[in-house]
């Protein structure tokens, strides 16, 4: 997807997240959320990072644009935005890329859009304030934005409130508000759980035709690997506040190596294939706060042995650039993955 | 075995009016549920799929009559229920038992979880104190849960072991049909596969029927025999699930299975965009109620409301609604 060219390869790469941390003071001690996280997106990609629930993906989202309250949160490491790391940033200049050069949508729409102003105000607002439009012309742009997210009879409905639009609609307008600034990057979390496939599929197909268009990097934050398979370049699989691997979406399906990214594989049911039974991964995801010394998959592991117990495995990277966290992989005690045959 | 199945829904309507306004009409009424009829077998899985606000769950709720249908029929082995005294339809409830989606709302806080499952034998079974807690053990173990768990309260639970003790509650008078809104949609992926897989064993084991209720179409196509595709309040196609699947004869249908993200990124699926969002059920188009997004729409489809008819399909009937296909 990503064409490097000789002034590209000198220019520092969109985002860079390097041993990020993100820590919580709570009654029970300090809770990492994220832990030692480190990826890169480049321009026009997009990259992927899935997990459950708790696995920290969206607390990864909140820390690039500093949206997590400090204190009780605290950040370690950095998050190099062409460069510049903006953990260092004062308030004022992150707020200045904040919604401009680096915007978010979030999974429910109808709570992070302001109920008492109208849609097209909501999105001139932003505009006004970064773009420096006077009035008028940040309304025009904002009907335009509904526009190009497809909105009918814009006029009309840039003059209406969140609750008198439906989810798909209220998501499409948080989209308009999202890349009203021309964003470089876009973060997506979980953008189209809320909604009906038929919404859904809507939502991705319009993310990724203005990705195009605006040559903007996403980040797309989900727990659905179909969602996935159809709209990233490249993954990251989180579990329990760590990266445990990466690789392009086609390696990732086609050679799953860390044991957590194959059970989660085996036990979603798929529409084309038809097992007699799903596979369970037993037990749950542990909190962040009853973490022991060593993986965190280990207790839930099929190949989880004495070492795993008690130390981290390192993220350990390949030629190809597809890279895993696992003793069990790294000492080779895993069988290559076979993929299924799987008929469209 | 007699021929009656176990339970029969038949022109099931439910509409919610809004009281009236002291002067002039008040707005129409709400169509949740419009003309719905359809059959459950005997240990057998019916799947209602559909978008939100189609009125699946609204269904669903109907037939235990926690929502009272406006009108039609909802038949279990024969005996009609919508017309059932309180004390009646109480008994017949035994038969008939119902898991909800969300495991943290539908599970009394302040109860420990063994009282929770004993709570429908102490009300129906007329066990002794010793039998009960043998059966809720029994129970507690058949779901996996550990047995001394039952001194536990609801929220030392995780999701899917609350969604298990939902679970045990609704198996505690052997029910004949277990109508399942939503069971595993609000669970983790690698816990769903541990909750759907319970779903099953116990159907094999003990022969129960599911109404299950699902906007999961990957899930229901694992879990069930036959499904039922509903949209703005009406059925629009009833097929063997393989029949269903793989040759999705009504347009609604099909846009809706090609829809469904495939999780292998070697697969670009073609997929057919429905335009626009949903009509509002309080205001339902004439004819058919897809003419307004559907691709193959007719004049005909504007005037007439075509009927749930049975065409032939491989496996077995497959009834469609629809004027073109």
């Amino acid at each position: 997807m990503t064409q490097f060219t000789a002034a590209a390869a000198a220019r520092p790469p969109l985002l860079a997240v390097e041993d990020l941390r993100t820590t919580f003071a709570t009654r029970v001690g300090p809770v990492r959320s994220v832990d030692g996280l480190s990826f890169t997106v480049n321009d026009g990609e997009t990259l992927g990072i899935v997990g459950e629930s708790g696995c920290g993906k969206s607390v990864t989202a909140l820390s690039i644009l500093r949206l997590v309250p400090v204190p009780p949160g605290r950040h370690g490491g950095a998050v190099r935005y062409r460069g510049r790391d903006l953990l260092a940033l004062s308030e004022k200049e992150m707020r200045s890329i904040r919604g401009d050069r680096i915007s978010m949508i979030f999974q429910e729409p109808m709570t992070s859009l302001n109920p008492v102003l109208s849609v097209g105000r909501q999105i001139a607002e932003c505009v006004q304030l970064h773009q420096k439009l006077g009035r008028a012309e940040a309304m025009e742009r904002a009907v335009a934005m509904l526009k190009l997210v497809q909105i009918p009879e814009a006029e009309r409905r840039a003059h209406e409130y969140p609750h008198q639009l439906s989810g798909g609609m209220r998501q499409r307008v948080m989209i308009a508000l999202a890349l009203s600034c021309r964003p470089e990057l876009l973060i997506a979390d979980e953008p189209t759980t809320a909604l009906d496939v038929t919404i859904q599929a809507q939502i991705l197909d319009l993310v990724k035709r203005l990705q195009r268009e605006l040559g903007m990097g996403v980040i797309m934050i989900t727990h659905d690997l179909g969602v996935v398979a159809g709209s990233c370049d490249r993954v990251v699989v989180m579990y329990a506040g760590r990266k445990v691997e990466e690789a392009t979406v086609l390696d990732l399906f086609d050679r799953p190596r860390h044991p957590y990214t194959r059970a989660l594989m085996a036990s979603m049911p798929a529409l084309s294939t038809r097992a007699a039974r799903l596979a369970e991964i037993p037990g749950l995801v542990p909190a962040p706060h009853q973490l022991g010394r060593g993986c965190a998959f280990a207790p839930r592991c099929a190949y989880a042995e004495a070492r795993c117990r008690v130390e981290q495995p390192a993220f350990l990277v390949d030629g190809f650039g597809h890279g895993a966290a696992c003793f069990a992989v790294e000492e080779g005690r895993i069988p290559e993955h076979v993929p299924e045959l799987v008929t469209p | 075995m007699s021929t009656t199945p176990l339970l029969a829904v038949e022109k099931l309507r439910k509409h919610y009016f809004s009281p009236k306004p002291w002067i002039g009409k008040g707005p129409p009424p709400i169509q949740a549920v419009d003309d719905v009829s359809f059959t459950v077998e005997r240990g057998e899985t019916l799947a209602l799929v559909g978008e939100s606000g189609c009125g699946k769950t609204t269904t669903a709720k109907s037939v235990v009559r926690l929502v009272e249908p406006t009108s039609g029929s909802v038949r279990l082995e024969g005996e009609e229920l919508t017309t059932l005294s309180a004390e009646r339809m109480r008994q017949r409830r035994k038969d008939l038992q119902i898991v909800f989606q969300d495991p943290y709302a539908s599970l009394d806080p302040r109860l420990p979880a063994g009282e929770i499952v004993a709570e429908p034998l102490r009300n129906f079974a007329g066990m002794t104190g010793a039998e009960r807690k043998e059966r809720v053990q029994w129970l507690f173990a058949r779901v996996g849960l550990r047995p001394e768990s039952a001194a536990k309260y609801p929220h030392e639970f995780s999701g899917g072991q609350r969604q298990r003790l939902g679970i045990a509650r609704a198996l505690a008078l052997n029910p004949k049909l277990i109508v399942c809104d939503e069971p595993v949609s609000a669970l983790d992926v690698s816990v769903q596969a541990q909750v759907v897989n319970l779903l099953m064993d116990l159907q094999a084991e003990l022969g129960i029927a599911y109404l299950f209720v699902a906007h999961d179409l990957a899930v229901v196509r694992h879990i069930s025999h036959r499904v039922a595709v509903m949209y703005l309040g009406q059925m629009m196609e009833v097929a063997d699930r393989d029949t269903l699947f793989a040759a999705p004869r009504h347009p609604y249908t099909e846009i809706l299975l090609s829809a469904v993200p495939v999780p292998n990124p070697r697969i670009r699926p073609q997929r057919l965009l429905l335009q626009g969002d949903p009509p509002s059920p309080a205001n339902p188009p004439p004819g058919c109620r897809f003419h307004t997004r559907c691709p193959l729409a007719q004049p005909i489809c504007r005037e007439q409301r075509p009927p749930l008819t049975p065409r032939e399909a491989g496996a077995g009937t497959q009834w469609v609604a629809c004027h073109v296909r």
